[in-house]
């Protein structure tokens, strides 16, 4: 069994210590602002990296065929050209060659550090992920995931049986928006945030600042009620940024801009939710 | 021009005592201050001077340095220090022999003694010439005082108290044992010494650890000290501006497992940290019991920009001197030659002679290639490494005809000579070992792969046409030249297949050195680091990494094509730096300064570090710079006078540094900021 994945290795914003993260692919949501638009579908996207490319305007002298671009249809025949220049986003690994990539680095897991899973939404992924949670807890590597909880029971119950620590998003808890941006089932994320009730101090609520999305005023209540109710170990904010500009035009998606949020209002929500004593911090991603 | 000058640095580093004169004093005075002032200022210093500038000989050795104490003129650069440090610039030493360079006296010796206790009071030819020396110190010494006496010094008193307590007393006063430092340290630079290293300073000093004043006290008197050492950067700067050798050495593990340190490790590392100058720098000794204070310190000196430290990893180091002969004393005591390369405390020995260039081996045996294509790989790995060793032996046979030049001064202050009653240049010292250092490891290892790759996996091309465009510069074949420098940069990643390979021709190095024994007794020993990575690049041709001629060379033990730290030091902690292959191996790495700003991402950086050096990496050297900064920094050098960046194993004000080297930061930086 092999699945699609990007690896990650000495990720420092991914949990405690230095970690490995692991991207799956899919995505149940598809949220506007997602920094990781070549994780929304679970199949490998090829292009062609320009720097590393030797073809120019004439034929390729490593390979007769190779148009140089737009391989997205193609790309399968290119995948090895040996000057690396036709990429994917995703490669095919299996557990054991995932494990080999992770114990290479072992030795910096010792202070808190791990392996977290990531997408996408790893939780999508039970049958591999089983496998490889399994050999971690064996050799006692920390597992963390992020996750949209927007999953079947399978999935959590993968998260209550391997997961030493969880980033479950909290975007939008209105359940006519979240179903219109998102495409969630509010209800099913509210179902699924009573399952990990008693794990909860292993639970981090991360939530994107997204201005005219996800800071308005009810949403933000909504918000402050669910943490308030639920008093996970940890809450943080980042504001949505535009860094995956060149991810939208490398798989030609159309790249929605988003006005990153303002010092003075990410503040002015630490603010409103420290009120209600919650420990909640900024972050940056 | 530049190439010019290269070519005739490189001629100077290994002939330069066979060209010798006024004439030829003169223009390394121009040479050296016009890299700091401009040729027009260097020439005015040079005609003001002219009447100045000598080269002293004698009917011996002693005499010489005897005559040149008495004629030195005695300057005093600060008014308002605690010390003085003076070097007459303009008067210099005829040399018939190859000066030792890299070495680092004990200064205990002179702390904790003094000039009469270092005479040896015998009739044979050693002990005479020692205690002439002394005698010609002691009258030095008696100038300065008399100079002191009617200069505007504001603490004339205790320099003159301290300058003449080094007669018989031991230092008793932690400023005194650092202006005995100076003294002597001045000297070495007054008769000719170059890359003088300083040695461990914190345990030189130890003896004065308890002194009642608080570390808030003991500091400026420290800055003071650097301050002075700082003196003379043009004068000490070698081939390039900062490179002085000027190194202090902190921290170190124990014989009983423990690690020493003390106030003044600290001290030193802060002071060096807000004095924001780049010489002296330190080499900071580490090992698994180093504590958290000290890792700390080190870090915010990363980040400071100053350039230092060096990081030296004493869990490797050790067994590796040990291993090779090294007693136990030697080996916990180690120090440097100059930049890297572990050396006893006393030692003298000669580590940085020549650089093997391991593109070299390509065009010795280029002809044959082109005679007989190899028909595999394994068979052009045997035809490279045939050329290896007829390199590495051109090598050896230069070193042997060196002739080194009397060194009394070193040999006052080397308990092995003193016994022997044998001078350090003519194999006093307890070991006579050379170094050897090597350029190029990372092309040569990227260019097997890419025709390994190219020529026997796929077919793409034979060797001998590959062969015949790269000694053509690629000239009317750039897109073979794109093609082998877009392959995969392999080196300093951390599969098992290229660390493996790095290994194997070490080991074959390694091996065509292994019975050498020079005149002395001693044997050679290898490291995967050299300054030479620009300087002996500039005239070398094309390689099949993509390289072309000229262009520089990799970086000691880096990756230029990524920013995969963890790859990096993986990598070099899996090379094998046993059986004589300790002759310095640095990783050099670049960091962002936004990365460390973050103190929980700091946190995490400094845990990568130590656990790197726990997993086996010899040396770090570490760059904390935005390449926006570099950029603007090279676009307006007077906005930017003191940003200091650490290049070789030393560290340099970037503004004062070639075109090339400037640019190559600059890369190296925009790589690691895209990668990351």
């Amino acid at each position: 069994m092999k699945e699609l994945l990007d690896i990650q290795r000495f990720s420092l914003h991914d949990g405690d210590g230095i970690r490995t993260t692991v991207f799956l692919k899919g995505c149940p949501l598809h949220c506007p602002w997602c920094a990781n638009p070549e994780n929304l579908v679970n199949a490998p996207f090829y292009y062609v990296d320009g720097s590393c490319c030797i073809k120019g305007e004439k034929q390729c002298i490593l390979s007769g065929t190779c148009p140089g671009k737009d391989l997205s249809d193609t790309g399968e025949l290119y995948k090895d050209c040996q000057v690396e220049a036709v990429r994917s986003f995703g490669k095919y690994y299996s557990p054991e060659e995932l494990m080999e990539i992770i114990l290479r680095d072992r030795i910096y897991y010792e202070n808190g550090g791990g392996v977290t899973f990531s997408g996408g939404e790893p939780l999508l992924h039970v049958d591999f992920l089983a496998d490889v949670c399994a050999i971690l807890k064996r050799t006692d590597i920390s597992i963390g995931f992020e996750t949209c909880l927007f999953v079947g029971d399978e999935g959590m119950n993968l998260l209550r049986s391997y997961a030493d620590f969880s980033f479950v998003d909290v975007k939008i808890l209105e359940r006519g928006a979240c179903r219109e941006l998102l495409g969630g089932d509010l209800g099913l994320f509210l179902k699924n945030i009573e399952k990990i009730r008693d794990i909860r101090n292993r639970v981090i609520f991360r939530i994107p600042i997204v201005p005219g999305i996800t800071d308005g005023v009810e949403n933000l209540d909504l918000i402050r009620k669910l943490i308030g109710d639920f008093c996970p170990l940890r809450v943080e904010l980042f504001g949505v940024h535009n860094l995956a500009r060149e991810k939208y035009r490398i798989l030609g998606i159309p790249f929605t801009e988003f006005q990153a949020p303002k010092s003075s209002e990410i503040k002015g929500i630490l603010d409103y939710l420290k009120e209600e004593g919650i420990d909640v911090v900024a972050i940056g991603i | 021009m530049k190439k010019l000058f290269s070519v005739l640095i490189n001629i100077y580093k290994k002939y330069g005592n066979l060209f010798q004169g006024k004439f030829f004093y003169v223009f390394i005075l121009f040479y050296k201050h016009q890299r700091e002032w401009g040729t027009n200022r260097a020439i005015v210093y040079v005609l003001r001077e002219i009447l100045h500038i000598h080269m002293i000989k004698g009917r011996n050795k002693v005499s010489a340095i005897g005559k040149m104490l008495e004629e030195a003129r005695i300057k005093f650069g600060y008014t308002d220090s605690l010390f003085v440090y003076p070097v007459d610039e303009c008067v210099t030493l005829k040399l018939k022999g190859k000066i030792l360079g890299n070495c680092c006296v004990n200064y205990s010796k002179i702390v904790n003694g003094s000039l009469e206790a270092l005479k040896m009071n015998e009739s044979d030819p050693f002990s005479l010439a020692n205690d002439s020396l002394i005698g010609h110190i002691e009258a030095y010494t008696d100038r300065i005082i008399a100079s002191i006496r009617t200069s505007d010094l504001s603490n004339k008193d205790l320099i003159i108290n301290n300058l003449s307590d080094i007669r018989t007393k031991e230092a008793d006063t932690f400023e005194g044992a650092l202006q005995r430092i100076l003294l002597i340290n001045a000297i070495q630079w007054q008769t000719g010494h170059i890359l003088v290293g300083l040695g461990r300073l914190d345990v030189v000093l130890d003896r004065f650890s308890d002194d009642e004043r608080s570390d808030e006290e003991l500091k400026p008197i420290i800055k003071d000290f650097l301050r002075q050492l700082h003196e003379y950067y043009c004068l000490k700067s070698n081939a390039l501006m900062g490179d002085t050798g000027q190194i202090i050495i902190l921290g170190g593990a124990t014989q009983d497992d423990g690690y020493f340190n003390n106030r003044f490790t600290g001290l030193f590392i802060d002071a060096i940290r807000e004095l924001r100058v780049p010489d002296p720098k330190v080499l900071v000794r580490i090992s698994s019991k180093t504590p958290d204070s000290i890792w700390e310190k080190l870090v915010d000196l990363i980040m400071a920009e100053s350039g230092s430290p060096l990081i030296s990893n004493d869990d490797v180091v050790i067994p590796c001197m040990l291993e090779f002969g090294y007693s136990k004393e030697e080996a916990y005591g180690y120090t440097t030659s100059a930049c890297w390369e572990p050396m006893p405390s006393e030692g003298c020995e000669q580590n940085n002679i020549v650089s093997v260039n391991c593109l070299k081996p390509f065009d010795i045996v280029s002809e044959k290639l082109m005679e007989k294509e190899p028909d595999s790989f394994e068979a052009f790995l045997d035809l490279y490494f045939a050329g290896l060793e007829k390199h590495v032996r051109d090598i050896l046979e230069y070193i042997d005809s060196i002739d080194w030049e009397e060194d009394p001064l070193i040999s006052m202050f080397n308990t092995a000579a003193r016994q022997k009653h044998i001078d350090v240049a003519f194999g006093g010292g307890k070991s006579n070992n050379y170094g050897l250092l090597t350029v190029a490891m990372g092309n040569v290892v990227n260019s097997l792969i890419n025709i390994r790759k190219l020529v026997y996996d796929d077919h793409i091309i034979s060797l001998q046409e590959l062969n015949r465009i790269r000694r053509g510069d690629f000239r009317g074949r750039t897109d073979i030249k794109e093609l082998l420098s877009k392959m995969p940069k392999m080196f300093g990643t951390d599969g098992s297949d290229v660390i493996s390979m790095v290994n194997m021709i070490t080991s074959k190095m390694q091996m065509i050195v292994s019975e050498y024994r020079n005149r002395f007794g001693g044997k050679i020993k290898i490291g995967l680091s050299s300054p030479h990575y620009i300087m002996n690049s500039t005239d070398h041709p094309a390689s099949f990494d993509g390289r072309g001629k000229g262009d520089p060379f990799t970086v000691h033990i880096s990756n230029d094509h990524a920013s995969d730290h963890l790859g990096l030091i993986n990598f070099a902690s899996g090379l094998d730096y046993g059986n004589a292959r300790f002759n310095g191996n640095v990783v050099d790495m670049l960091v962002s300064p936004a990365l460390l700003s973050d103190p929980v991402q700091k946190d995490k950086y400094i845990f990568l570090l130590r656990q790197g050096f726990k997993r086996g990496m010899f040396q770090l050297q570490l760059n904390c710079i935005s390449a926006d900064i570099l950029r603007k920094a090279k676009a307006d050098p007077e906005g930017f006078p003191n940003l200091i960046v650490r290049v070789w194993g030393f560290n340099a004000y970037f503004v004062q540094l070639p075109k090339e080297y400037q640019d190559y930061l600059i890369e190296r930086a925009q790589c690691y900021e895209r990668a990351s």
